[in-house]
């Protein structure tokens, strides 16, 4: 189209700057706020589906594969297994996997005093003291490799 | 054509906070819905969901996100957004995917999550208005709403008492409505004392924000007469949208709705409304929006809703009942789940199992509306027993 | 339905919110943006910064568009000149704000209006607020004229023009 008067060229085409704030208090739904809990009190909780059997973790309201209401919380041993490993900002974070469990939890490795991060090594998780735990993933201050038996 | 039916419905309830994630008031909402049906995930063969703005939530893709509450997982699986439209558009966008052949089960969920939004959840919608030429000068979404009622007021020589009327119906009729968030008895003088929020709009003109999830399932005509002997078909189904130039129409009357509404009609072979619809759930975020909206569908003609209203026609014993769910100012405004309420209220007054909202009159045929974007949209099914 | 006596969900109260008697997470994020005027908006602004109002013609359908597009979404063509039009106008629908955007209450209520633009094709108009009148006075059809910034103050801005007030007749 053309430009008016006074408009030359297009490099006299304006944009506009502007922000958007926003601000969020994200609840931890039903589930959530069980794992929370277990969590405060040094516990890693899943949950199970009574119809299929399989344990979650994190855990759900709903089994997904069965789309029915999970019939319980369990407890979860803290000892899992690292599934896959990345370096990030200085840290290793893992996907931990749980014997038995469907899924598993995203935090970071401590690193080995001698060798190297592998997949597959097994690892526990180190809670903080009784006190200082707030009820999310941070009560758990990481994860450490087993020595071996 | 496949004709497809209505075989089950579930929803939570409406509150302004819920523990539940989205994910998990999805699930609520559809196991409901599946159990009604008796039907299993297993054998359900798409799904379609709607949720509005992204922003609330505060999660990114929130349909994906959602995906797994809604019993999406490893499925087709659609979302689909028209703003305040959404709820009674997905079941549409259910409808032609078991109408083609395409699915025969579809489980259709409405899901909103507006509470972890702060300071409030109509904070969101600043990006609404236009960047340049609007939000400088300061705007908030009220603004659009009030400018629009108080042009139907001049327009129709609608008083705010006549408006009031509606607050005053529904919030009634929803004491009577298990999920309801702001069911409450009260009257004209209360509406019209309470603070002015953006004058002519006043706090007890407007619904809540609200937490919620509902759904439905569709079937295909053979499906259908196997799980249920009470079906309910979808015979009509209608939506358009206007432009985004909205100060440039006239605010008084929603073309955009009455072309919906007509496109519904046409397929429904009903060709005088007033008569042929016996209820109707109208999308009523707004207690003017009944009347605004009741008159875009041909309910009443231009400025005659108010009268309708105040004789008495629309309530739960008058000769066109409508909301008599309690609407969105008793029940709530989880914004795509309230459409989605209003399609779930359809299907259980049809099958006489509205409890104590059951309209007095024998129904047949009902209609569910709704609204939204920037007064841009307007969607309509039409159900028949 | 009514074989459920209560539906699912686990309301949260105001106090239990205000207190974090659940497990929350709370996050803020800025999000910043530079939206591209486009070219019928960038003349538009341009015209503001001049004190003149702008529009775009369509000579198919044959309306003045304030404000400006490039497309005619009707006739869906590109439209063809620009138009001035007056900076008067009349009053379309107006309403009194007495809230601000995070639901707080305002010091003082803002009057805001759909002003139908003269010289643009009728029904036409743009939001705006009003000033120098009380709210009580304002009415549909109310004549208005724009009052703008001093030249050198005007940046190119739908705030170039600071409000509308009611044309003495």
């Amino acid at each position: 189209m053309s430009l008016p008067d006074g408009l030359r060229n297009t490099s006299q085409a304006k944009n506009w700057v502007d922000s958007l704030p926003l601000s969020y208090k994200y609840s931890a739904g039903v589930s959530g706020q069980r794992f929370a809990e277990g969590l405060k009190q040094g516990k890693i909780l899943g949950s199970k589906c009574s119809k299929c059997g399989e344990t979650f973790l994190p855990p759900s309201l709903y089994c997904p594969n069965c789309f029915v209401y999970s019939s319980e919380y369990v407890e979860i041993p803290p000892y899992g297994e690292i599934y896959s490993f990345a370096e990030a900002d200085g840290k290793a974070i893992a996907l931990i996997r749980f014997q038995g469990v469907t899924g598993g939890l995203i935090h970071v490795v401590k690193r080995p005093s001698a060798g190297k991060l592998k997949i597959g090594l097994r690892v526990s998780a180190v809670f903080r003291p009784a006190e200082q735990r707030k009820g999310d993933l941070t009560d758990i201050e990481f994860f450490e490799i087993r020595p071996h038996t | 054509m496949r004709r497809v039916a209505v075989v089950g419905a579930g929803m939570t309830l409406f509150r302004h906070r819920m523990l539940e994630t989205g994910k998990e008031m999805a699930f609520e909402a559809s196991r409901m819905a599946l159990d009604q049906a008796g039907l299993d995930i297993k054998d359900v063969d798409s799904v379609v969901l709607g949720s509005a703005p992204d922003a609330f939530d505060g999660v990114h893709m929130k349909g994906e996100y959602l995906l797994d509450g809604a019993g999406g997982t490893r499925k087709p699986y659609t979302r689909v957004f028209v703003g305040g439209g959404t709820g009674v558009f997905v079941p549409i966008a259910a409808w032609w995917q078991v109408a083609s052949g395409v699915a025969d089960i579809v489980l259709v969920v409405g899901e909103e999550k507006m509470s972890p939004l702060l300071p409030h959840p109509q904070y969101a919608f600043w990006s609404i208005f236009d960047p340049i030429l609007e939000r400088p000068l300061g705007v908030t979404l009220l603004w659009i709403f009030s400018l629009e009622m108080r042009r139907y007021m001049h327009v129709y020589n609608v008083s705010e008492e006549d408006i009031a009327l509606v607050a005053v119906k529904n919030k009634r009729n929803a004491l009577d409505h298990p999920a309801a968030q702001l069911a409450a008895n009260i009257t004209v003088d209360d509406v019209l004392k309470s603070e002015p929020i953006c004058w002519p709009v006043k706090r007890l003109d407007v619904s809540p924000t609200s937490d919620g999830a509902a759904a439905v399932v569709l079937a295909s005509e053979d499906i259908a007469r196997r799980i249920t002997d009470d079906p309910v078909w979808i015979t009509g189904v209608g939506w358009n949208v206007d432009s985004t130039y909205w100060t440039n129409r006239d605010l008084c009357y929603p073309e955009y709705l009455e072309k919906a509404a007509n496109m519904a009609y046409r397929m429904a072979h009903i060709s005088d409304p007033k008569k042929e619809i016996d209820f109707a759930e109208v999308y009523d975020p707004f207690d003017y929006k009944e009347l605004h909206h009741m008159e875009g569908l041909q309910l009443a003609r231009r400025g005659e809703a108010p009268k309708l209203t105040r004789e008495g026609v629309t309530q739960r014993d008058g000769d066109l009942p409508i909301n008599p769910s309690g609407g969105l100012l008793g029940v709530g405004n989880p914004i795509a789940a309230a459409g989605m309420m209003k399609i779930a209220e359809v299907f259980w007054q049809l099958r006489g199992e509205a409890g104590k909202r059951q309209v007095k009159k024998p129904v047949r045929r009902g209609l569910a509306q709704a609204w939204g974007d920037l007064m841009q949209v307007g969607t309509v099914v039409i159900m028949e027993r | 339905m009514e074989s459920k006596k209560t539906l699912p969900g686990t309301p949260i109260t105001g106090t239990e919110w205000e207190n974090d008697v659940y497990s929350f997470r709370k996050h803020s994020v800025q999000l910043r943006y530079a939206w591209d005027a486009g070219s019928a908006v960038s003349g538009f602004l341009e015209g503001l910064k001049e004190g003149r109002i702008l529009g775009r013609r369509c000579n198919r359908c044959m309306r003045v568009l304030v404000p400006p597009r490039a497309f005619c979404e009707r006739c869906f063509r590109s439209t063809d000149e620009w138009v001035e039009v007056k900076d008067t106008g009349k009053i379309n629908t107006y309403s009194v704000s007495y809230v601000n955007n995070d639901a707080s209450r305002r010091d003082k209520p803002l009057i805001v209006a759909v002003i139908e633009i003269d010289g643009a094709s009728p029904g036409m108009g743009f939001l705006h607020v009003l000033g120098e009148v009380e709210p009580s006075k304002v009415h549909v059809d109310m004549k208005v004229k724009a009052v703008w910034k001093p030249r050198d103050e005007r940046v190119g801005a739908i705030t170039d023009i600071k409000y509308f007030k009611p044309l003495e007749v």
